[in-house]
């Protein structure tokens, strides 16, 4: 026989149990919290307060996307055909401008014409249950810093620079695309890698998980905006080509030297690396030149991203202190420079540097990353011959 | 303890049937500008082919021997003109000479960098897009020109004089936006503008002084004023139009003009220093 | 004879007995100087006290469960059921028994938990809780915020003052001197994390809301784990970082880099990312 110590500890639990299941299941009226006015006043009033309740999950209906153009979809053809399959677009001369274009057998792709722009796009149907899927998986990893409607404002993406990105503003700083907007495999590679030195984590989810949330974020763009403005380009991933230093590394990181300082002039955002008295060497000027003030600091650049209508400013990174966002190896480094960084101050070098400097400058940068950062007497030393000239 | 858990196992399994998924067919539910099924699309084309603008119907081909008036003018600017901030470039990048703002450029009581355009009557006519190319220098850590105005279909051919580097950041809307980097001796960016856009800004975030407006027409008639803020814009079609002027930083100003075949009129606008 | 030898061996080769195998082995390679059966050494200077607490309390109680153990085993052989002898049960409710029961209780209690405790109260009262006057000028202060899930902290810069262009911002790395104590004062963005730094023997809750303090004085140059030690959230195990403990020289040249790079990194126009309260005394 139980002590009636032990029956009575038995009872309070079933009566506390009870109790609280028949409050879940609104036996007593309803919740004061959840009403949703009640809840916005608490909102507004704590900083902290939770989020109002009932944040809808499902989404009833599609939308049609802007889908990247003919040389993706003619991408995507040779690819099935490597893979054995039937490629999924075929051409169809009737429905487009009289120059045939590709359509998708399933008919989620198509090439539309906007009748107000006179202008020929092709769109992507992206249907609601997926969307849902996506809403739901965007809720669960990725509100609490880009926020629930995807305003890059959450609870937790408050007050933090970099800024979470604004979905609504569809402009993206690491995808390594050329063109405005990312594929949907340049997304995925960034949600799957994360970004260094932020909160964004390499994200450790199935590749459906990303694929739908990839098409949800696509879906916030506004109207006229993004991926449902016809105009915007989509480019697809600068990739790192033939590596022309491959053995020869230690002249690469020289040579970067010099394009880093001379032609690139990236000393003119980022921190300078050389001794003044070498400068004039590299960049062809007069002994007795005078450099820009700090010339071993970066500068402040501005950016087009906002929080909160108001723009931020975003440091180039002193390669010898910050952590680099998006890779450290040669190559990534490489397809950075590249491809620039969207929305910043950070150009595009492809085109505009040969190869072999563009090679050179990564692995320049890689060097200053791997010899001085987080190694403090290096980094000492290294400022001490840089003062010597001041 | 038992009942509570069948009121949560209640619970949850209400939440679970929240979200049933149902996919309408994709064709139909389509809202805004872009044509929602294949059928509406194939008309549109038909359309296109027979010649129409889609809107007026009895818009003709426009072609440079159609028009023979012309209007000309003077942008005048009224008041004391302020005096162009001068810009220390060495600090930031020793290859800079220096300058002053050209924001707002006076000569001889004329507004410069004004980009003057038809905006209404040209609805009887259908354009082709433009061609060939327009440049735009950088020269001593400038834009030359400032003030950019081109036609649709156009290419911009941003060249860099200086023996420096600049990056070319374009806020195009419409046209594809870029920021391309372009080092002393590197060859010419050539954009092209297929697309009518806004004024918007073309930027170098290396030396921040640096900007230049740019604005794309569907249609022929636009021109930007002179140094002493005179314009002239030649074979248009006789008709009455709207004439618009835009300053980058005093704003639009409008103005109707009525003009006969091979007739010249005169419009003056006038910008002063609280100009709207 | 043969049976019970049998029983003893299946006493000794149970998985008790291979537990108390590895707690000894642990203990072993903490006085080696620690490898990957034991807790980190520690690195803070009253790290110490909690290792050899730790250490105390398990020592202990593998003593007293050998002892209990063995003290099983005598009813177990004495009254068991065999050729020619009935299994005894006894249910322990005479007043002899109880007494007995009372005894070795209230015995285990003073020996084991009163003991325990007061050495616990005594170093939670001459280390844990012992926080270093702030205003001596060599605390280093630390502010930090947690987050889903990251953890951010904030040191005073050169100037020694929070709210100014050249705080060092840091975001899951924390650095600071060696030999100095350094305080911090903690809160949260979003739901409770903990601020876990396993070897430096510390570890608070991070409650938004409220501002949480703690201290600790490193005393080994290194680097080490920074962790959350509350369930947060899905990326709760992503929440991690790291902690390098520098030299006070090196760390001086540190300082001046990062608190440059901060002035360097300040807007005055963005007041949103200028998230630093006041030091509070």
């Amino acid at each position: 026989m139980r002590s009636p110590f032990t029956q009575l500890v038995c009872l309070a639990t079933v009566a506390i149990g009870t109790l609280s299941s028949f409050k879940a299941l609104n036996f007593f009226g309803s919740d004061p919290r959840a009403d949703e006015d009640h809840s916005q006043m608490i909102a507004e009033e704590l900083p902290h307060a939770r989020p109002p309740r009932g944040v809808p999950l499902t989404i009833t209906e599609g939308t049609w996307l802007r889908a990247p153009g003919e040389e993706w979809i003619i991408q995507q053809n040779e690819l099935a055909r490597k893979q054995g399959l039937e490629p999924r677009f075929t051409e169809d001369p009737s429905a487009a401008d009289g120059e045939g274009a590709w359509i998708d057998s399933t008919g989620f792709i198509q090439k539309r014409y906007d009748e107000e722009e006179d202008f020929w796009a092709y769109w992507q149907w992206v249907g609601p249950a997926q969307l849902t899927r996506g809403r739901r998986d965007f809720v669960q990893f990725c509100s609490s810093c880009h926020g629930l409607d995807g305003d890059g404002y959450g609870r937790s993406g408050q007050w933090l620079r970099p800024s979470p990105r604004d979905f609504r503003q569809t402009n993206f700083k690491f995808t390594k695309v050329l063109a405005n907007l990312p594929t949907d495999d340049a997304l995925k590679r960034l949600i799957k890698r994360g970004l260094d030195g932020t909160p964004m984590l390499p994200w450790d989810l199935s590749d459906e998980q990303i694929t739908d949330i990839v098409q949800y974020i696509k879906s916030l763009s506004p109207e006229g905006m993004g991926w449902r403005d016809p105009f915007t380009g989509i480019g697809s991933i600068v990739e790192a080509g033939e590596n022309p230093w491959a053995g020869r590394e230690n002249f690469a990181i020289k040579h970067g030297e010099k394009v880093y300082h001379g032609v690139a002039q990236c000393m003119l955002c980022h921190p300078g690396y050389v001794n003044p008295r070498d400068l004039p060497g590299l960049l062809d000027q007069p002994e007795d030149t005078v450099y820009r003030e700090n010339l071993y600091l970066p500068v402040l650049k501005d950016s087009e991203y906002e929080v909160l209508g108001e723009k931020v400013k975003i440091l180039p990174p002193d390669f010898t202190f910050h952590t680099i966002r998006s890779g450290q190896t040669p190559q990534d480094l490489y397809e950075t420079i590249a491809s620039g960084i969207k929305g910043t101050a950070m150009p595009a070098w492809k085109g505009s540097l040969s190869e072999e400097d563009l090679w050179a400058l990564a692995y320049y940068v890689q060097d200053l990353v791997e010899e001085y950062k987080d190694k403090p007497a290096e980094r000492r030393g290294l400022m001490e011959r840089l003062r010597e000239g001041l | 303890m038992n009942r509570s858990l069948i009121g949560l196992g209640a619970l949850l399994a209400l939440t679970a049937c929240g979200g049933g998924d149902s996919a309408p067919k994709p064709q139909k539910s389509t809202t805004g500008s872009t044509s929602s099924s294949t059928a509406e699309t194939t008309t549109t084309a038909k359309s296109t082919d027979t010649g129409g603008a889609a809107k007026a119907s009895g818009s003709q081909d426009w072609n440079d021997s159609m028009g023979t008036a012309t209007v000309s003018g003077a942008i005048k600017f009224e008041g004391v003109a302020p005096e162009n901030k001068a810009i220390t470039m060495s600090d930031v990048d020793p290859k800079c000479p220096g300058g002053a703002e050209e924001t707002i450029l006076v000569s001889n009581g004329g507004l410069a960098n004004v980009v003057i355009s038809v905006n209404k009557g040209l609805d009887g006519y259908k354009f082709a897009k433009g061609t060939g190319a327009v440049n735009l220098d950088q020269k001593g850590c400038q834009y030359i020109p400032h003030v950019l105005a081109m036609q649709a279909g156009q290419t911009v051919s941003i060249t860099n004089s200086d023996d420096t580097v600049h990056n070319v950041h374009s806020y195009s809307k419409r046209n594809q936006a870029f920021n391309q980097a372009q080092p002393a001796g590197a060859g010419a960016i050539e954009k092209k503008m297929s697309q009518k856009d806004k004024s918007f800004p073309i930027k170098c975030d290396m030396h921040a002084w640096m900007n230049c407006q740019v604005v794309v027409f569907d249609h022929p008639f636009f021109t930007v004023s002179d140094e002493n803020g005179n314009f002239t814009l030649p074979k248009l079609p006789a008709g009455t139009y709207k004439l618009v002027a835009e300053h980058e930083s005093l704003g639009k100003q409008e103005a109707e003009v009525t003009v006969a075949d091979g007739g010249t009129e005169t419009v003056t606008f006038s910008y002063g220093q609280s100009a709207p | 004879m043969n049976r019970i030898n049998s029983l003893l061996a299946g006493v000794l080769s149970s998985r008790w007995m291979k537990a108390l195998a590895v707690v000894g082995m642990a203990g072993v390679a903490e006085a080696q100087g620690g490898n990957r059966w034991a807790p980190f050494p520690p690195a803070s200077d009253f790290g110490h006290r909690f290792s050899e607490l730790f250490w105390l309390i398990t020592i202990l109680c593998s003593i007293s469960m050998v002892i209990v153990v063995l003290l099983l085993l005598i009813p177990l052989l004495r009254d068991r059921a065999r050729p020619g002898h009935k299994a005894n049960y006894d249910h322990g409710s005479s007043l002899h028994d109880k007494r007995l029961t009372a005894v070795i209780s209230l015995a285990t209690f003073i020996v084991l938990d009163a003991w325990v405790l007061a050495i616990a109260m005594k170093d939670l009262r001459e280390a844990y809780w012992n926080m270093p006057e702030v205003d001596q000028a060599e605390t280093y202060p630390i502010e930090v915020l947690g987050q889903q899930w990251a953890w951010h902290f904030r040191g005073p810069g050169l100037d020694g003052e929070f709210g100014t262009p050249d705080d060092i911002l840091e975001m899951n790395q924390l650095t600071i001197p060696k030999g100095r104590p350094v305080s911090f004062q903690m809160t949260s963005k979003d739901v409770i994390h903990s601020l876990f730094l396993p070897e430096m023997r510390t570890k608070k809750d991070v409650n938004p809301g409220s501002i949480n303090k703690t201290w600790f004085k490193p005393i080994e140059a290194g680097e080490f784990t920074i962790l959350c030690a509350e369930l947060c959230g899905y990326a709760h195990y992503q929440m991690f970082g790291n902690l390098t403990v520098m030299e006070q020289e090196d760390f001086d040249e540190w300082e001046e880099s990062a608190s440059l790079l901060g002035i360097a990194a300040y807007d005055p126009e963005d007041e949103e990312a200028q998230w630093a309260w006041e030091w509070e005394e």
